[in-house]
């Protein structure tokens, strides 16, 4: 009996273990992701990650501080946001105006496509028409053509 | 209009407006977008004043304008601006009590933002930002120097990013009386 109940212990707190190292792990990988989608306000294009400029390390401070007291990333997203604008994200939400911005360039490259095609076949339909054209054969070729199946002929 | 020139047009149009956009992108300064707390009501804080002595809790200070300086020792225009914001001090805040001028350095230590007080004659309320910089992120700040002008109801109206000017301060103090 004591031996069951000690082999249930060392299986629960390998189990509690594991799963604290998981969370852990879970925490890094959501404030590595949280780092690189702000911008530093300081330096010129480049993330909070990549910053040691005094305001990233604060801002990374404060992610991480918000992200152990269980705020979501969109809560985390939105305090900075609220404070600096949507300049602060490094990539524009993907909604109202800012839609345009992630829609046009997929239509910029399906226009330039687009009329690369239509270019493309003009010059096709060109080349065909023009080696379809029926060139009239000068008096001199007509002669020539003429003796040649003469020879036939008389073969 | 033909075809033929309706397409050029069009060409012309697209070409046109990405220029227009690059040269929109190439001279604006992203970091003066507006701050999105214009209008809104000022982040409260409470300080201790850097010589220890007082401390101050911005919601208490409704009923009278507040210019709220941010700067730093480290800060090389905030040495150019210095003069400036304790002559408006001296003449409308201690002068005449028609505003209230407060300076919070972030990024910085007491020692050493006490040695910057103490040379450009600074009397204003100065206090310091913790080490997170709480009333400096609270602020959006990208900077320094960044003055935020608050009204008597502690809504935000204006927002000066880089020194201020005796004009500034003048026209600003005008439009939250």
């Amino acid at each position: 009996m004591t031996r069951t109940v000690t082999l249930l212990a060392v299986f629960l707190l390998c189990m509690t273990s594991f799963g604290w190292a998981n969370t852990n792990e879970e925490i890094e990988t959501r404030l590595i992701d949280l780092f690189n989608q702000f911008r530093c306000p300081t330096c010129q294009g480049l993330s909070v990650k990549d910053s040691e400029a005094g305001f990233s390390v604060q801002i990374r401070n404060k992610i991480e501080e918000m992200l152990r007291a269980g705020a979501s990333d969109d809560e985390i997203r939105a305090y900075f946001v609220e404070r600096y604008g949507e300049w602060i994200l490094r990539s524009p939400p993907k909604e109202g105006f800012n839609l345009l911005l992630w829609i046009l360039p997929g239509i910029g490259i399906f226009a330039g496509l687009f009329v690369l095609l239509r270019i493309s076949q003009k010059w096709v339909q060109k080349q065909r028409a023009e080696a379809r054209e029926e060139t009239p054969l000068s008096p001199e070729e007509a002669k020539i053509l003429e003796a040649d199946l003469t020879r036939f002929q008389n073969h | 209009m033909s075809w033929r020139s309706l397409k050029f047009w069009g060409v012309m149009l697209v070409i046109l407006g990405f220029i227009g956009l690059l040269a929109f992108g190439l001279t604006s300064d992203p970091k003066k977008v507006p701050s999105p707390l214009l209008g809104k009501m000022a982040p409260d804080f409470s300080v201790t004043s850097l010589d220890g002595k007082s401390s101050l809790k911005l919601s208490e200070l409704k009923g009278i304008p507040v210019v709220l300086n941010f700067w730093g020792s480290w800060c090389p225009e905030c040495t150019r601006e210095a003069p400036v914001l304790e002559a408006f001090y001296q003449r409308y805040d201690k002068g005449q009590n028609k505003v209230r001028v407060l300076g919070i350095a972030f990024q910085d230590t007491p020692s050493r933002a006490k040695a910057f007080a103490k040379r450009f004659g600074k009397n204003y309320f100065l206090a310091l930002d913790d080490d997170e910089g709480s009333i400096a992120l609270n602020y959006g700040l990208y900077g320094a120097p960044e003055t935020f002008f608050i009204d008597p109801k502690g809504i935000i109206r204006f927002k000066q990013v880089g020194g201020v000017t005796p004009d500034l301060l003048l026209e600003q103090l005008e439009s939250m009386l």
